[in-house]
C-alpha cells in the first residue's frame, strides 16, 4: 500500500468514527431529554389523577354533608320513626357512595338508621377528624371499620387494620344542633364506590390511588394488597401535611420499583388523595420511542458504514488501477525508447507525432526532424507516393493492419529494406486516432538470404540430377533434403518426402533395429553401407542398397544417404536359388543334352529309380525302359516333344532292381535363343501308390464295399443318365425295387455275418439276371435296385420285358442259399415301375418303385408288383386318415351308436354298440372305412379299450332305470385286441371299475380270429367266461369252423351273418344255411341271433325255424344313445 | 353438559305447554287481536337486551321488542307495549292487561301454574354481578358463603332458584327498579343474580361491575313467551310464530343484533 493510500485510509476512518460518535452523542442526549420529559409528564399525569380523585371525593362527601344538612328531624331520640328511615333509604338509592345513614342520639346511640340492624348500637365519634372542642356542623371522618356496616363491623386500629378480603367502610359524622337538641348523623361511606371510580380512571397495573386521613391512616386503596386502617407513616412524612396541599415526587416502593407519586389534600375535609403511577408504565412510551430511535440510528449508522466502505474500496481500487496504468506507461515508454525496431506514431492524418531512437538510427532522421512530417519523406525514389496510398494505406484503414517489407531511403540517401508493421489505434468512438508503424532494418538479412538461396540452388541442381536416391536425414531420421531420384524411387513428391521419417519407407526393419542402424551410421567414421528394403507410396516394396556418411549441418548431426535400387540384382539371385532348390524336389529330374545323354539327375531320381548319379550321367535314359511300351509309343512321344516342346503322360519304367512301376513323366525341350534344342529336362514322379489310392477312392465313392455293386450314388447317377438317354431314344426303361423278405429275422437269428453273405450272394445272382448294360445297385440294407434300359418304345411291351426280368429275379432269389454250413431259403418282394422320356423324375421313380414293392409285400411277399397310380392315391389317403385317426381319440371324435336286439315279441333284449367316427371335416366315417386301418396301425387297441370302457359306463347308467336295467350290451372285439396278453385283465378292470353285472356285457368275436393258436384262444375265452361275460360268435357262417372245433369253444351265442339274410327270399342255399346254423346252435345248446333283419318275411322265416332273437333295420337302426333310449319308451312299430 | 341440560329443559317446557293445551278454551283471543288490529305485549323495560327502555331516549330495544314487532307484522296488527315486570307478570297476564308477555320469561314451575308458555326461544344460565372493588367475591365459589348478601329481583326466576340453592349466603329480594344494582354498587349486597342477556348488557354499561360465571352449568332456564292459559288457538298461533322465527332465521338475526346468539334455543 502506498503512503497516499494509507493517508487516505486514515483520514477516511477518522471521519467515519467522528461522525458515528457525534451521532451517538446526539442520540443519547435526545433519549435523556425524552426520558426526563416522560417522567415530568408522568408526574403531571399523576397529579392530574390526584386532582380528579380529590374533586370526586370531596364533592361526594360534600353531597353527603348537604344531605345531612337537609335531614328533617322531627323525631325524638329514642323513638324510632319510620319516616326518617324511609327518607334515608330513599336517599341511599341515589347515593351509592353511602352504605348506610343513621341518626345518633346525644349519647351516641343509633336510634334511626337506613339499616334497621344498626339501631341501638353505640358509636363513638369523638376521635373523628378534624378534632373539635365542641359540637359543630362539620363533617368529621373516623378511622375505617371492617365489615359491611356498623351492625356487623368493628372499628380498625393501626395495630389491627381491616382484613384484606373483608369489606370495610369509612364512618363519618355530622352533628346538628337544633335548638337544644343535638343530633349526630352517622354515615357509613362505601369505599368501593371510590375505588371503582379510581379503577375506572386508572388501571390497577398502571398505578394505585390511596386516600389517607390526615393522621396517616389508610382509608381506601385501589391496591387490594393494602388494608384499610393501616398507618402509612413514611408517606405521611413525605407529604408534609398540612403545610403542603399538593405536590409530586418520584418515590421508591419497598420492592425497588419507582413510582411517580402525586398527592392532593381535599379542599374541605381532612383527607389526602395519593396517586402512585408506576414509573415503568409511565416510561413505556419513552422506551418504545427510544427503541425506535436507536434502531433508526443503528440502521443509519450501518448503512453509512456500508456505503463508506464501498466508497473506500472503490477509491482504493481506482488508486490501484491508476498506479498500474502509470507502471504500464513507464514500461511502454521504456520499450519505446529501447526498442531496436523503429517506431513511428502519427496522427490521424498520418503526420508524424513521435519517433523512437531506433527510428533515428535506421532512417537518419531525429525526432525533431521527423515531427509533423509525412512519412513520405522516407520514400525511396523508385516508388511513387501513389503506390503507398493505393495499397498500404487502404489495407491499414480497412483491415486495421499492414505487414510487409518496403525499401526506404536513408537521410544520407542510401536505401535500406525495412520489415514494416503498420497498425492503427482508434479512440473510444471508433475514430482513427493514430497510425503506429514499427520497422526493423532487414537489409543485412536480405543480403544473407540472397546468398543462401544461391547456394541452395546449386545444391538443388546436384540433387536433381543425381541418379541414386540421395536423401539427407537429421538426427531423428527425418528427411531434410532429398534428390528427385529419391522422390521418384519412393513415388512421393518432394514436398511429401521432406519431413518424412525413415521408418515410413523402410520396409525391412522394425523401429528399434532401424534406430540402431541409423546410430551405427552416425557413429561410423566415413562411409557406411547396408542393404534394406524401401516401401513406395503405392505399397510396393523393393530392395535397395544404402550407402551414406555422417555430416554436420548447421551444427546438427545429419546423414547423407544414397539409396540404390537393387531389385533386379536380387531377383536374379533369388531365381538362382529357386532353381537350385526346385531341382531338389520330390520329383525325379533328368537333364540331358540335345542328344539325350544325361547331364544331371537329382536326389529324387536316385530315390525313385535306384540309380546313383554316377551310374547314369553320360548314359541315355532308355536304360529305364520297362519294355511295356512299343516303339510307336516312343515315336509319338518324341514327335510331340519336337513339335510342341514338351510331353506329359504316364509311363511304365523299370527300376535299377528291375521292378516295373508307373510314373508320371514330363519332358520339356529347352532351346537356345536361336530355337535350337540344347537340353531336355524330364521330370518323373512314381505314381504306384497314387494309382492304388485312386482306385480305392473311386470304388468307395460309387460302389458298395460289401457286394461291389454300384451304390445309391452311382445308381442315381446312372439313372439320371438313363433318363437323359430315354429322352433321346424314346425308349422305356424300368426300375425294379427289390427287398428281401424277412431279412431282419435272418440277421437276428443267424447273425450279421450270415446276413452279409446272403447279400453278397443275392448281388451275384442279380447280376446274372440282367443284361450287360443294365445296372444292379445296392441301396443299403437288404434293398437292391435293378435298372433296365433300352426296353421297348411301347409301354405294354416294356412292362412285359421288365416283368420277364422280374420273374427271373424271383426265380433266382427263390433258390436256396448256402451260407457257410447252412442252407437258407429266402424270397424277395419286387416293386417295378417304368420310366420313359415322358415321365420320370428321379426321386419320384424310386418312390413309385418303393410303393410297388410295399404293395408286393402287402400282397403276400415273394412277388412282383407294378406301380399303379391309384394305389398311390389310396396310400396317400390312408396316410392322412391314419393321421386323423391318431388324433381322434384325444379329440373325442368317437361315439357309440346302439342298435336294438329284440325277441319274437319285439321286446328289447339289449343292443349292439357300434362305433362311429364323427370327423370334423369328413363327417360320419363308417367303421368299415377306418376299422381296417385301425387294425393295421394298432390303433384298434386304444379304440377297443375306449369302446369297452364306454359300454361298461353305459351299462352302469342303465342299471338305474327299470326300463333299461335288464338290457344286454354287445361290443365287437377285434383280433388284435383279443390276442393281447392282458385282454382278460382289461375286461375285468373295466367291469370292476364300473361295478356292473358282467352277464350284461356281451363280447362279439369273429370266427376267423379264433382260428389262430386254438389253445390259447380257448383259454382266453374260458377266462372271460369265468368273469361272467357273455361271448357271441359274430358273422357266424362265413368262416370255415368245424363243428368239432366250435364245440370246444365256450360260446353263448351264434350271430347269423346278415349276408345270409339278404337273399333269404331268393336263395334256397342261404335258407338251408340259416336253418342249419339255427339247428347247430340248438344242438350246441347256444342262443342264436340274426342280424340284418330288414323285412317281416325274414323275421317270420327265422321265427318259423326257431330263431327268436333279431337285430336289424326292421327293429331299429344304430342310433345315438338318447334316441335309442327314447325308442325304448314306445312300442316297436312292427 | 350445558347443552344437554338445555335440551332436557326444553323438553320439559314442551311437556308443560302441551299439558296446558288441555285447559278449557275461553274466548278467541286471536280473533279479538285481529279484530282490534292491535296486540298488547307485556314487557319489562329494565331488561337489558330483551326489552329495555333507554331512560335517556325512552326508546325500546331488545330482542323481544324486535320479535314482538315481527309478531305484529305476522298478525297484520299494530303492537302496543305494556310495561310489566317479573313481579307483576302473572297479574298482568291473568288480568288481561296484555295479550302476551314477551320478555324472555323463564319457564319456572311456579309460573307454569298460572301461565301458558310458547315453545322456548332462548335459554340462559344464572350469572352473578359484583363490584370490581368487592374484596370478598372473586369466584363463583365465593358467593354462597356466610356473610355474603345475594340480591335478586322479586318475581324473577332467580328468586325461587336462589332461595333453594343458597346455603350460607343471605338472600336479598328486591322489588324496586334497579334496586339490585344499587345494593351491589353501594356494597350493601355483594352480588346480584341475573341471566345472560341482562349481564352482558349491564357489564357493557357499568364500569364498576364484574361478572362472576358459574364454572359449570348452574341452572339453565328456557325462556319463552307467556299468555293466559286456555286459548288453544292463540297458543297455537304464538307457537307457530316461534316456530316460524326459528325456521326463517328472524330469531337468529334478532339474537345476533343483540349479542344473544349463544343462548338461542334450538
Amino acid at each position: 500500500m502506498t503512503s497516499r493510500e494509507q493517508q487516505f485510509r486514515q483520514g477516511f476512518f477518522t471521519a467515519l468514527l467522528l461522525f458515528a460518535i457525534s451521532l451517538g452523542a446526539l442520540t443519547a442526549f435526545t433519549l435523556w431529554q425524552l426520558r426526563s420529559e416522560a417522567t415530568d409528564s408522568g408526574l403531571r399525569f399523576s397529579a392530574m389523577h390526584s386532582r380528579g380523585f380529590e374533586d370526586f371525593l370531596t364533592q361526594n362527601l360534600h353531597v353527603t354533608e348537604l344531605v345531612a344538612a337537609n335531614v328533617n328531624v322531627h323525631d325524638t331520640p329514642g323513638v324510632r320513626t319510620k319516616p326518617i328511615d324511609r327518607h334515608f333509604v330513599e336517599f341511599l338509592r341515589r347515593a351509592p357512595f353511602l352504605r348506610s345513614m343513621s341518626l345518633l342520639d346525644a349519647e351516641g346511640r343509633i336510634y334511626a338508621s337506613s339499616n334497621p340492624a344498626n339501631v341501638g348500637l353505640r358509636i363513638g365519634t369523638s376521635e373523628y377528624l378534624p378534632p373539635v372542642s365542641e359540637p359543630s356542623g362539620i363533617l368529621r371522618i373516623g378511622h375505617p371499620w371492617e365489615g359491611r356496616d356498623f351492625s356487623d363491623g368493628r372499628e380498625t386500629t393501626r395495630l389491627s387494620p381491616a382484613g384484606r378480603d373483608s369489606h370495610s367502610f369509612i364512618p363519618a359524622s355530622r352533628t346538628m344542633v337544633l335548638g337544644k337538641q343535638r343530633l349526630t348523623l352517622l354515615f357509613a361511606i362505601n369505599p368501593d364506590y371510590f375505588i371503582n371510580h379510581a379503577l375506572h380512571k386508572l388501571d390497577a397495573d398502571q398505578g394505585s390511588v390511596q386516600v389517607l386521613l390526615y393522621d396517616g391512616t389508610l382509608l381506601l386503596d385501589t391496591d387490594q394488597s393494602k388494608a384499610a386502617g393501616e398507618l402509612l407513616g413514611p408517606l405521611l412524612e413525605r407529604l408534609q401535611l398540612p403545610g403542603k396541599e399538593s405536590g409530586e415526587f418520584v418515590s421508591a416502593t419497598p420492592d425497588g420499583d419507582a413510582t411517580l407519586t402525586s398527592f392532593r389534600a381535599s379542599s374541605l375535609y381532612p383527607l389526602v388523595v395519593v396517586t402512585h403511577l408506576d414509573r415503568d408504565v409511565a416510561l413505556a412510551q419513552w422506551r418504545t420511542s427510544a427503541r425506535t430511535l436507536l434502531s433508526v440510528v443503528g440502521l443509519v449508522l450501518t448503512l453509512l458504514a456500508l456505503i463508506s466502505i464501498a466508497y473506500y474500496r472503490r477509491q482504493m481500487q481506482i488508486a490501484a488501477q491508476r498506479s498500474e496504468i502509470e507502471d504500464q506507461q513507464r514500461i511502454h515508454a521504456k520499450v519505446f525508447e529501447s526498442s531496436t525496431d523503429a517506431i513511428v506514431i502519427t496522427d490521424a492524418a498520418a503526420r508524424i507525432l513521435t519517433v523512437n531512437p531506433a527510428f533515428t538510427r535506421i532512417s537518419g532522421y531525429t525526432a525533431e526532424e521527423a515531427a509533423g512530417k509525412d512519412p513520405i519523406l522516407l520514400l525511396s525514389a523508385d516508388r511513387s507516393p501513389d503506390w503507398q496510398h493505393q495499397g498500404l494505406w487502404h489495407q491499414v484503414r480497412t483491415l486495421g493492419a499492414w505487414h510487409g517489407e518496403i525499401v526506404n531511403r536513408h537521410k544520407d540517401g542510401s536505401t535500406y529494406t525495412i520489415e514494416l508493421s503498420l497498425s492503427l489505434s482508434r479512440d473510444a468512438n471508433g475514430e482513427i486516432q493514430h497510425f503506429i508503424g514499427t520497422g526493423n532494418d532487414i537489409t543485412k538479412r536480405k543480403q544473407a538470404e540472397l546468398a543462401l538461396r544461391r547456394e541452395d540452388e546449386k545444391i538443388r541442381a546436384l540433387l536433381r540430377n543425381a541418379s541414386d536416391g540421395i536423401h539427407i536425414l537429421d538426427a531423428d531420421g527425418r528427411v531434410i533434403e532429398a534428390s528427385d531420384s529419391f522422390c521418384s524411387m519412393l513415388g512421393y513428391t518432394r514436398e511429401e518426402v521432406i519431413g518424412m521419417h525413415v521408418s515410413q519407407w523402410d520396409a525391412s526393419m522394425d523401429s528399434s533395429s532401424l534406430h540402431r542402424a541409423l546410430q551405427r551410421q552416425f557413429n561410423q567414421q566415413g562411409r557406411s553401407e547396408f542393404e534394406t528394403r524401401h516401401r513406395r507410396k503405392d505399397g510396393g516394396v523393393f530392395d535397395v542398397e544404402v550407402s551414406g556418411y555422417p555430416l554436420v549441418l548447421d551444427g546438427q548431426r545429419a546423414l547423407f544417404n544414397s539409396s540404390r535400387d537393387i531389385t533386379a540384382r536380387k531377383l536374379a539371385e533369388a531365381e538362382l536359388r529357386i532353381a537350385a532348390t526346385a531341382f531338389e524336389t520330390q520329383d525325379g529330374i533328368i537333364v540331358t543334352d540335345a542328344d539325350g545323354d544325361i547331364l544331371r539327375v537329382n536326389r529324387a531320381f536316385t530315390e525313385i529309380t535306384g540309380f546313383e548319379p554316377h551310374e547314369v550321367i553320360g548314359k541315355n535314359p532308355r536304360i529305364l525302359k520297362s519294355g511295356r511300351h512299343d516303339a510307336v509309343f516312343y515315336a509319338a512321344m518324341w514327335h510331340t516333344i519336337n513339335s510342341s516342346g514338351s510331353w506329359s503322360g504316364e509311363i511304365w519304367n523299370r527300376r535299377k532292381q528291375g521292378d516295373i512301376y508307373p510314373e508320371r513323366l514330363t519332358i520339356s525341350a529347352l532351346r537356345d535363343p536361336g530355337g535350337k534344342i540344347v537340353n531336355f529336362v524330364a521330370s518323373i514322379a512314381d505314381i504306384t501308390l497314387h494309382k492304388a489310392a485312386e482306385e480305392e477312392i473311386r470304388s468307395l465313392a460309387f460302389y458298395d464295399p460289401l457286394t461291389g455293386l454300384p451304390n445309391r450314388r452311382l445308381m442315381l447317377d446312372r439313372l439320371q443318365q438313363a433318363l437323359a438317354a430315354c429322352k433321346r431314344s424314346e425308349k422305356y426303361g424300368a426300375i425294379l425295387f427289390i427287398d428281401l423278405d424277412n431279412f431282419k429275422a435272418l440277421n437276428d437269428t443267424l447273425g450279421h455275418d450270415k446276413g452279409d453273405l446272403l447279400l453278397q450272394q443275392v448281388a451275384q445272382r442279380l447280376e446274372l439276371c440282367v443284361r450287360k448294360g443294365d445296372t444292379v445297385a445296392r441301396l443299403g440294407g437288404d434293398e437292391f435296385v435293378v435298372m433296365l434300359e433300352d426296353l421297348s418304345k411301347l409301354p405294354l411291351e416294356a412292362a412285359s420285358q421288365a416283368e420277364t426280368v422280374g420273374e427271373k429275379i424271383l426265380e433266382m432269389l427263390n433258390k436256396p442259399y448256402q451260407l457257410s454250413f447252412h442252407e437258407f431259403h429266402n424270397t424277395p418282394s419286387i416293386g417295378a415301375t417304368l420310366f420313359s422320356h415322358v415321365h420320370g423324375e428321379l426321386d419320384e421313380l424310386l418312390k413309385q418303385a418303393d410303393i410297388a414293392m410295399y404293395q408286393a409285400k402287402k400282397g403276400g411277399r415273394n412277388r412282383l408288383q407294378f406301380f399303379d397310380p391309384e394305389m398311390q392315391e389310396t396310400l396317400n389317403s390312408k396316410a392322412s386318415m391314419e393321421n386323423d385317426l391318431r388324433k381322434s381319440l384325444t379329440r373325442a371324435q368317437f361315439s357309440l351308436y346302439y342298435q336294438v336286439q329284440v325277441d319274437e315279441n319285439h321286446r328289447p333284449l339289449g343292443a349292439e354298440a357300434l362305433i362311429r367316427w364323427i370327423h370334423p371335416t369328413r363327417g360320419l366315417v363308417a367303421p368299415d372305412r377306418f376299422i381296417p386301418l385301425a387294425e393295421e396301425t394298432g390303433l384298434i387297441l386304444p379304440i377297443g379299450e375306449w369302446v369297452l370302457e364306454n359300454a361298461c359306463a353305459q351299462l352302469k347308467a342303465w342299471e338305474h332305470r327299470p326300463l333299461t336295467r335288464d338290457l344286454q350290451l354287445a361290443i365287437n372285439v377285434s383280433a388284435k385286441q383279443f390276442h393281447q396278453p392282458d385282454f382278460v385283465q382289461q375286461v375285468q378292470a373295466a367291469i370292476s371299475h364300473h361295478a356292473i353285472d358282467p352277464s350284461k356285457l356281451k363280447l362279439e368275436l369273429t370266427e376267423s380270429m379264433l382260428l389262430d393258436n386254438v389253445n390259447e384262444t380257448i383259454s382266453t375265452m374260458a377266462a372271460l367266461k369265468q368273469l361272467g361275460v357273455k361271448i357271441s360268435l359274430d358273422d357266424f357262417g362265413t368262416g370255415y369252423s368245424s363243428l368239432q372245433y366250435l364245440k370246444r369253444l365256450p360260446l353263448d351265442q351264434f350271430k347269423i351273418d346278415k349276408s345270409f339274410l339278404r337273399d333269404l327270399a331268393i336263395s334256397s342255399s342261404d335258407r338251408a344255411i340259416v336253418q342249419s346254423i339255427i339247428a347247430m346252435a340248438f344242438s350246441l345248446g347256444l342262443d342264436v341271433i340274426a342280424e340284418g333283419v330288414e323285412t317281416l318275411e325274414q323275421s317270420q322265416f327265422l321265427l318259423k325255424h326257431g330263431c327268436v332273437h333279431y337285430q336289424g333295420y326292421l327293429f331299429g337302426k344304430p342310433v345315438p344313445i338318447a334316441e335309442f333310449e327314447s325308442g325304448l319308451q314306445q312300442p316297436t312299430p312292427v | 353438559m350445558r347443552i344437554a341440560a338445555l335440551w332436557v329443559l326444553c323438553a320439559l317446557s314442551g311437556v308443560l305447554s302441551v299439558s296446558s293445551l288441555a285447559a278449557p278454551v275461553s274466548s278467541g283471543r286471536l280473533d279479538r287481536v285481529l279484530a282490534s288490529k292491535e296486540v298488547r305485549v307485556c314487557i319489562w323495560p329494565d331488561y337489558y337486551s330483551i326489552t329495555y327502555r333507554n331512560p335517556k331516549t325512552q326508546q325500546l330495544s331488545g330482542i323481544d321488542i324486535d320479535l314482538a314487532r315481527e309478531l305484529g307484522k305476522d298478525l297484520g296488527v299494530s303492537v302496543r307495549f305494556v310495561d310489566s315486570s317479573f313481579a307483576k307478570l302473572i297479574d298482568d297476564v291473568s288480568q288481561d292487561r296484555c295479550d302476551v308477555a314477551m320478555f324472555a320469561i323463564g319457564i319456572t314451575p311456579l309460573r307454569a301454574k298460572s301461565l301458558t308458555f310458547t315453545q322456548p326461544h332462548l335459554a340462559s344460565d344464572i350469572y352473578a354481578i359484583t363490584s370490581k372493588a368487592n374484596r370478598r367475591i372473586k369466584h363463583w365459589g365465593d358467593v354462597d358463603r356466610a356473610g355474603t348478601v345475594v340480591a335478586v329481583a322479586k318475581g324473577t326466576l332467580h328468586e325461587p332458584v336462589m332461595k333453594e340453592k343458597l346455603k350460607a349466603a343471605s338472600l336479598m329480594i328486591l322489588d324496586t327498579p334497579f334496586a339490585r344494582e344499587q345494593e351491589v354498587a353501594s356494597g350493601r349486597a355483594d352480588v346480584f343474580m341475573t341471566d345472560f342477556p341482562y349481564s352482558q348488557r349491564f357489564l357493557s354499561n357499568n364500569d364498576w361491575a364484574k361478572l362472576i360465571s358459574p364454572p359449570q352449568v348452574y341452572h339453565i332456564t328456557p325462556y319463552a313467551y307467556a299468555m293466559q292459559p286456555g286459548d288453544a288457538a292463540w297458543q297455537a298461533r304464538l307457537d307457530r310464530f316461534v316456530h316460524d322465527i326459528k325456521q326463517d332465521g328472524r330469531l337468529m338475526a334478532a339474537a345476533k343484533s343483540h349479542g344473544l346468539e349463544s343462548i338461542v334455543s334450538p
